[in-house]
């Protein structure tokens, strides 16, 4: 029971810590924060559990091994690889079970992510709620195995927290970025439209779900690759610099994301959104502003974005106008 | 399909282009000819008015057209005035900008003196 509360209580400190960097405001969705959280720890737990059932049951019964089967279609030689491939179905699974977390949050509350600054929140809450949970079960684990080498966990601790954490703050991120980008599908649609592209029939639910599997498979991609290299072994601990590497380029990556100016956008969602302006006079504004955008005076399309902003504040394509325009002007 | 009547009246180096219909993608080459063709014949401290009181819908199209008509107006000391647009027409023009280059007026005769 001790080693329990230990292992708790360790789990708890990146926890708090980075909870409290990202929620900095108190807020009236205190509520839904901690209840996500809780949720994001009850589904870390649960799948750790189906993680540790799948092995046992399949040692028993191979026969329900349905990885060792998909892999074997692929590639019946090289039995190293049936690892590698059981590694890749765990860690897609935990990607997809946190994207999932911040999609019901999102369906059922959607006003709750109105920025896309509201989408990284609730999507590193996810990440960091499933890390707590694993955490509380490896430091629970480290404990029995060792007979409570409190040394032992105590490494397990600087590892995990440095690493493992953080990997899932940035893994979540990245598909909360994308989610956050597939919300406001109409309004980046609508940019796109009125700067030359043309866009297919179905462009809308074609571009939500493609930005959604994007950003899940990268982070199962990156997630992927950080287990294999936290479970082979190279040498003078190659795998573990790599490893290190692989979240950094994580971070680097979500950073650039949102150092774009459409990431610090506040949407009001498209759909609940009245302009002033008729809509065939806001077309023409679009059409013109998209003309001088593709004539590259960026100066001018950010004039107008203001001024159409000043009588429309919600409008959300003067918005990404303005962001477009201005991503171009800084670079 | 869009129909637009293009009428003028010159009259001491005014000359008063007046515009019935809708600018669009099949009608603005004809009206910018037009517009082009009095622009060709002013002479100096000419101006060109554009009444724009039967005139529904413009598209972008035609707003850079009316850009290139002031410029062209003025490299020629002449003037470009914009009089009596709809609500919806001011609202475009007003926040694409061209109203703080061109001026907008409420009446011909503002627009013949502006």
């Amino acid at each position: 029971m001790v080693y329990q509360i230990i292992s708790i209580l360790l789990a708890l400190i990146p926890a708090i810590l980075w909870a409290a960097y990202f929620m900095k405001r108190r807020d009236h969705n205190f509520k839904t924060y901690f209840g996500v959280f809780l949720f994001g720890c009850i589904t870390a737990i649960v799948i750790l559990g189906y993680q540790v059932a799948y092995v046992k049951i399949t040692d028993i019964e191979p026969s329900l091994n349905f990885t060792r089967y998909l892999y074997n279609l692929i590639n019946p030689l090289a039995n190293y690889s049936w690892f590698a491939f059981t590694i890749i179905w765990f860690a897609s699974s935990e990607e997809i079970i946190k994207f999932l977390i911040t999609y019901i949050v999102d369906k059922r509350n959607p006003e709750l992510i109105i920025t896309m600054g509201d989408s990284l929140k609730f999507g590193i809450l996810a990440g960091l709620a499933f890390a707590f949970g694993e955490n509380i079960v490896y430091y629970a684990r480290g404990y029995n195995n060792t007979s409570g080498d409190h040394k032992f966990v105590f490494n397990l601790f600087v590892q995990r927290s440095l690493l493992t954490v953080c990997g899932h703050l940035v893994w979540s991120g990245i598909i909360a970025y994308f989610y956050g980008v597939s919300k406001f599908a109409k309004d980046i649609l609508s940019f796109k439209k009125w700067t030359g592209h043309t866009l297919a029939v179905n462009a809308y639910q074609k571009f939500k779900r493609n930005r959604i599997i994007f950003g899940v498979t990268l982070a199962c991609i990156l997630h992927t690759g950080f287990n294999i290299l936290v479970n082979i072994k190279l040498d003078k601990n190659l795998n573990m610099v790599l490893a290190i590497a692989s979240i950094f380029i994580g971070f680097i990556y979500l950073n650039v994301l949102l150092e774009q100016k459409i990431g610090n956008l506040k949407f009001k969602l498209a759909d609940r959104y009245k302009g002033l302006l008729d809509q065939s006079s806001i077309d023409v504004i679009y059409e013109y502003m998209g003309d001088q955008f593709k004539a590259a005076k960026y100066e001018n399309v950010c004039k107008i974005a203001k001024r159409l902003l000043s009588r429309e504040p919600d409008n959300n394509v003067a918005q990404i106008f303005l962001a477009k325009a201005n991503d171009k002007l800084q670079k | 399909m869009a129909e637009i009547k293009i009428q003028t009246q010159s009259e001491n180096n005014i000359h008063i282009i007046s515009l019935q219909g809708q600018l669009d993608e099949s009608t603005v080459n004809e009206f910018s000819t037009q517009v082009y063709a009095v622009i060709e014949q002013c002479t100096e401290n000419s101006r060109v008015i554009l009444d724009l009181e039967q005139l529904t819908y413009l598209n972008s199209k035609s707003i850079g057209f009316i850009a290139d008509f002031f410029n062209r107006l003025q490299s020629k000391n002449s003037k470009l005035v914009l009089a009596k647009a709809q609500a919806n027409v001011v609202d475009i023009l007003n926040v694409v900008g061209i109203d703080q280059i061109v001026p907008m007026t409420q009446t011909l005769n503002e627009a013949k003196t502006i």
